[in-house]
């Protein structure tokens, strides 16, 4: 009997492992039915950010503490976002390291270094997001823009491949996205005239299978939305994760600025495909439908957003829809069976455009030299991801509100590898002609002032285009969201403040000091029957759970 | 578009290297009496983004051990050294550039300026005379230096460290315009009746830090406070015609010397 009862006990402790089956794109595809894990970017295909599991709730959450952390080895904002695959996270910390840690105890398994080459360019630190998960095997983009085969379970490099030439100022900063047995990444380097792209490779072999230049070449639509040879530098880049929808096989990415940044008049035309949404076959990589956001950007204005995918009522009718709050200060709501557009409406300040029209192009209104823009250059929103609630049928995300840039644009001269912005901008400060900040702000000591602008946790009702809630915040807000089944949305800010709070009405429930700005966004998985949440706040990714 | 450019720049460069041949000859030390044009600062700003900022980056900290915004070198030390560096480059890996003389009095001013885009006219001159300026002008009863001086104005110990010279300029001519928006003197009376006036090390959503006119360093929650006004100007007065233009280049030169 003895034996029998040891025989229980043993397959009990390995009841965690039950999952431990290999990941395929079907169990990605299906990841909302286990949501123990978090198998890729933004937990599920469709953007939501959103979790079923509900042992952390409205009464407990005020009960949550610090369960363990793992430390950044290396200095520098940390953006990475973390996948939980069967007890184990997988995460990134600059440049380009990977390690798998204990989810249970944050304890490493191990760390993977890969030093990419110091010629390597990228315009605003040494970025990377993530890692994607297929099989046994992580993917990971570098900055000298590689894409790297690891083996799950030893760190070991399985393969390692080109993407494109960092010597002409490519890179990659994003999480890889799986679909369909493809690994799908696209190229940093809007700032270095790059011609940008989203490619898939064979995750067996490193193979690319197609590229989908976000720029049209001669020939294609859309080439004549650019002037001469413009387009061979016109940047595009897509550099933060796509969503994907299974059911129509369509996978969508945003793009970002047009090249050189700050000199629209350099790039006359309305510079397809930058600054638009892309609904590409993941199969095949040809283009269905596009909707840009931004023609012609002087202002940086990246829809490098991640696409948030839902089905809901939409006058009366069913309707599949695609929710974006840009980095240009609107937000969208789009047929994303199409790309028809059904809504925008300003969510900040904004005076580059008067407004859109029927079908959403923005009615220009440049400001003159000297004059303010808004929303400034790091825009009304960023890359930080949004999250949706099926609950409570809002859509939440960070804004940067009364914050404008001044902008300088000047002649770019295209040389290889070489930054080709066409200007600049520099902040709007409570008392005009003061000194500006500039961005060494971010010192141990914050010293940021609302007069420069202030952050707003906004959760947006897609169906009105109006504000529910928000929250708002001093300091400006670089924070990803996560929501929850028990209506609990997860977020943080650059005062280094974590939050959870009720998400039906904003209700602040709980908050922890973290010592550091939230640059990506939480996320929550369980392991040994325990709901934990983690994020990242300065050098610091700090798990929290409830108290045993 | 790009060629007329190029020749608007080359004008440019031309005429900010007329207008500078005479400091050329003069060829000045970095302590010694020199004044950096806002012309020759924007035409070395522009030098620079075409033949340095690849190496040096667009803050001039991309190489270990130098920042040039910072005035951090390995070995240079006058406005010579940095054209002779230029001009030979190093068995480092910096390779020779050849430029005019009026180009490298450019790049000079624009490392000078603190890598200052906007190039903004700043005039340097005696540091030793700069410290006697500071000592008799009053500085001391807000600012402290090396643990000297008071404390309701931002310590200056490594002001020549954090600040351009165009910045510190400002502050002297025109505080209320260049006074960081942190530093701006608040005036906070909490629920209890208690006011209090300061200056903010850091403030966020729920709480504010700061340090008060008696030298206490307190930490407030917005919760306790009644009523908050941040003033509009600073409280250090404007230097502009109390002290020469000769005094004032001193002063700079004695400030941007502090390093910490």
């Amino acid at each position: 009997m003895r034996w029998k009862l040891a025989l229980l006990l043993l397959i009990g402790a390995l009841a965690p492992m039950a999952g431990n089956a290999q990941v395929t794109s079907q169990r990605i595809e299906q990841s909302a039915s286990e949501p123990q894990n978090w198998l890729t970017f933004s937990g599920t295909y469709s953007g939501q950010r959103y979790s079923t599991l509900t042992q952390i709730n409205q009464v407990n959450v005020k009960d949550m503490e610090q369960k363990w952390i793992v430390q950044d080895q290396v200095p520098g904002a940390w953006e990475s976002n973390p996948l939980v695959v069967n007890g184990i996270m997988y995460l990134t910390e600059r440049p380009n390291d990977v390690m798998a840690v204990d989810a249970r105890s944050g304890k490493l398994y191990w760390l993977y270094r890969w030093t990419p080459d110091p010629g390597s360019r990228v315009c605003c630190g040494s970025e990377n997001r993530g890692v994607a998960i297929l099989g046994d095997t992580l993917y990971v983009g570098t900055l000298d823009a590689h894409l790297i085969a690891l083996d799950s379970k030893t760190g070991k490099p399985v393969w390692n491949t080109t993407v494109a030439d960092f010597k002409s100022g490519y890179s990659v900063t994003m999480a890889p996205l799986i679909v369909h047995d493809k690994v799908i990444v696209g190229v940093g380097g809007g700032e270095f005239g790059i011609r940008g792209f989203v490619a898939a490779f064979d995750p067996k072999t490193g193979k690319e299978i197609w590229r989908f230049y976000t720029i049209p070449g001669p020939g294609d639509p859309g080439f004549e939305s650019w002037n001469g040879d413009d387009w061979k530098t016109g940047g595009a880049p897509v550099w933060n994760m796509g969503s994907f929808d299974p059911a129509l096989n369509l996978v969508y990415f945003g793009t970002g600025n047009p090249g050189p940044d700050w000199n629209p008049a350099q790039r006359p035309g309305d510079n397809l495909y930058s600054d638009s949404v892309l609904a590409l076959d993941p199969d095949t990589g040809k283009l269905k439908w596009h909707f840009q956001f931004t023609p012609n950007d002087g202002n940086d204005y990246d829809s490098t957003q991640v696409p948030v995918l839902a089905d809901m009522d939409w006058n009366g009718k069913p309707a599949k829809v695609m929710m974006w709050a840009n980095r240009n200060g609107f937000f969208y709501v789009l047929d994303r069976e199409t790309g028809k557009f059904l809504r925008g409406a300003p969510f900040v300040k904004v005076n580059w455009a008067s407004g859109l029209d029927a079908n959403g192009r923005p009615i220009q209104t440049p400001q003159g030299p000297g004059q303010p823009t808004y929303p400034g250059n790091q825009g009304g929103t960023n890359w930080y991801p949004p999250a949706y609630s099926p609950r409570t049928g809002l859509f939440y995300f960070s804004a940067w509100e009364n914050y404008g840039s001044i902008y300088r644009r000047e002649q770019a001269d295209y040389q290889p590898g070489r930054n080709f912005a066409g200007g600049g901008a520099g902040a709007i400060l409570p008392v005009p002609g003061a000194a500006t900040l500039g961005q060494a702000r971010r010192g141990p000591i914050d010293n940021w002032t609302s007069e420069m602008g202030t952050g707003a946790l906004v959760a947006m009702d897609p169906k009105t285009g109006k504000r529910a809630w928000s929250f708002l915040q001093y300091d400006v807000t670089n924070s990803g969201n996560l929501v929850t089944a028990s209506d609990i949305l997860f977020a943080g800010g650059n005062e280094g403040y974590f939050y959870a709070f009720d998400a039906k009405t904003g209700k602040l429930l709980w908050k922890s000091y973290l010592g550091g700005p939230v640059l990506n966004t939480p996320i929550t998985y369980q392991v040994g029957g325990k709901q934990y949440v983690s994020v990242i706040a300065g050098n610091v990714l700090a798990t929290f759970g409830l108290r045993d | 578009m790009q060629r007329s450019f190029g020749l608007l720049a080359s004008l440019i460069l031309r005429s900010c290297g007329a207008a500078v041949v005479f400091f050329g000859m003069t060829a000045p030390a970095f302590a010694q009496e020199h004044e950096y044009s806002s012309d020759q600062i924007q035409a070395g700003y522009r030098l620079y983004v075409g033949q340095c900022q690849l190496c040096h980056g667009t803050n001039g900290d991309t190489i270990a051990g130098i920042n040039l915004a910072r005035q951090q070198f390995k070995t240079v030390r006058s406005d010579d050294d940095i054209r002779r560096m230029i001009t030979t480059g190093n068995p480092a890996g910096m390779p020779p550039f050849i430029l005019k003389p009026e180009e490298l009095d450019d790049l000079v001013a624009f490392v000078r300026s603190g890598l200052d885009q906007s190039g903004v006219t700043f005039r340097l001159g005696d540091a030793g005379r700069g410290k006697a300026v500071y000592e008799k002008s009053g500085c001391v009863q807000c600012h402290r230096i090396a643990g000297e001086g008071g404390r309701t104005a931002p310590d200056l110990t490594d002001i020549g460290f954090i600040r351009r010279p165009g910045q510190i300029m400002a502050s002297l001519t025109n505080p209320n315009k260049a006074t960081q928006p942190i530093n701006r003197p608040v005036t906070i009376t909490t629920r209890d009746g208690l006011t209090i006036r300061g200056r903010r090390y850091d403030e966020d959503t729920f709480s504010v830090r700061l340090i008060d006119s008696r030298e206490q360093m307190l930490s407030l929650q917005k919760s306790d406070i009644a009523r908050y006004d941040v003033g509009t100007t600073s409280d250090m007065p404007s230097y502009q015609g109390k002290l020469t233009e000769g005094e004032i280049s001193d002063l700079l030169a004695y400030l941007i010397s502090l390093k910490g």
